[in-house]
């Protein structure tokens, strides 16, 4: 993990349109069709994975509200040897194949997918699985990372 | 809470390459019995307002001046030969083409550390999007460096954003088994 910038400049300075659309891309992503609570889970796995900590370590509060908890943190990678719900335990399958191996995600897996959501959450999911890891990369190369790797509310 | 069909969503995805020809149809995603079907941007068309944004970022993305188009393009096409999505292999972005992007490059890509045709530059550029594929923590400070040199702290910042987004564009099209980029 570093936290000293390697630039003096930043993405919104050197390509502003491009900050802008990911900008966007945030900002219509929530509310959504899908329940806070997986989508908090699959924004962390992909931090995970991503090795990037401020996404690992964040918690949204309202997702909290919802019902997050945080020993469900623990199933991520692991989902079916977990008492989480079928329909996260899918949406976790389908992550971690998207950010490891993604033809592993078989025909079953999207029938069992699309028994659990309507089309416009799938797209969400897939969506939300597209915008999580180039933020990640850009935070983590350009050497923007926070001091302290701690759990942070928001 | 569903989002409105904004007015314009469709000339702004065939514009960006994302998808072409559709609107949001109901059930039956990935249309396995007719597999032509099988497109990313049909898919995330049932969430037409976040899926819209996906055009806008492609536009910046190939419209920025920190990283010419010719590096992109060798980048995300390294990327698709290393994740091996094929609908990604076969497609070549137009601002690329119209740089001129150089075929015979293309085609010895993999080649790309020994080859002499591609410059010290690409080389550079290649061996960064290598990394952040693998793990962008592993970025040393002495390949942030190198990079700063060959593009500037500007392309620096856009090649780790792009590669990311070469990289998750092309992962979904590969969960989905897309048959068409």
């Amino acid at each position: 993990m570093r936290s000293v910038p390697r630039t003096d400049v930043t993405l919104e300075e050197v390509a502003p349109d491009l900050a802008a659309a990911h900008a966007r891309f945030m900002a219509v992503a929530y509310p959504g069709a899908v329940d806070l609570v997986t989508r908090e889970l699959l924004r962390i796995l992909s931090g995970r994975l991503s090795h990037c900590s401020v996404c690992r370590n964040l918690r949204l509060q309202a997702a909290i509200d919802r019902g997050f908890d945080e020993s469900m943190v623990n199933h991520l990678e692991d989902p079916s040897n977990s008492d989480l719900p079928e329909r996260q335990q899918v949406v976790l399958r389908l992550a971690n194949a998207f950010l490891t191996t993604p033809e592993s995600f078989t025909a079953e897996d999207w029938a069992e997918l699309e028994r659990h959501y309507t089309a416009e959450q799938i797209a969400e999911l897939l969506l939300d699985l597209v915008r999580f890891r180039p933020g990640s990369k850009l935070l983590v190369a350009s050497g923007r990372e926070p001091e302290m790797d701690e759990l942070a509310y928001i | 809470m569903r989002d409105p069909q904004p007015t314009g969503l469709l000339e702004a995805l065939q514009a960006s390459g994302v998808d072409r020809s559709l609107t949001p149809e109901p059930g039956g995603l990935r249309r396995t019995d007719d597999l032509e079907e099988v497109s990313f941007g049909r898919i995330v068309s049932h969430r037409p307002r976040y899926a819209a944004v996906l055009a806008d970022i492609e536009d910046a993305l190939w419209q920025q001046e920190a990283v010419s188009p010719l590096l992109l393009e060798l980048c995300r096409l390294r990327i698709a030969q290393l994740l091996g999505c094929d609908v990604a292999l076969v497609h070549r972005t137009p601002q690329a083409v119209a740089a001129g992007l150089d075929e015979s490059l293309v085609t010895s890509l993999s080649q790309w550390p020994t080859d002499a045709r591609f410059s010290g530059q690409a080389r550079v550029c290649l061996g960064y999007a290598e990394q952040l594929l693998m793990d962008a923590q592993g970025v040393s400070d002495e390949e942030a460096d190198r990079v700063i040199d060959a593009v500037g702290q500007g392309g620096f910042l856009v090649l780790a954003y792009a590669c990311g987004w070469f990289e998750t564009t092309q992962r979904a099209r590969l969960v989905i088994g897309a048959t068409r980029w």
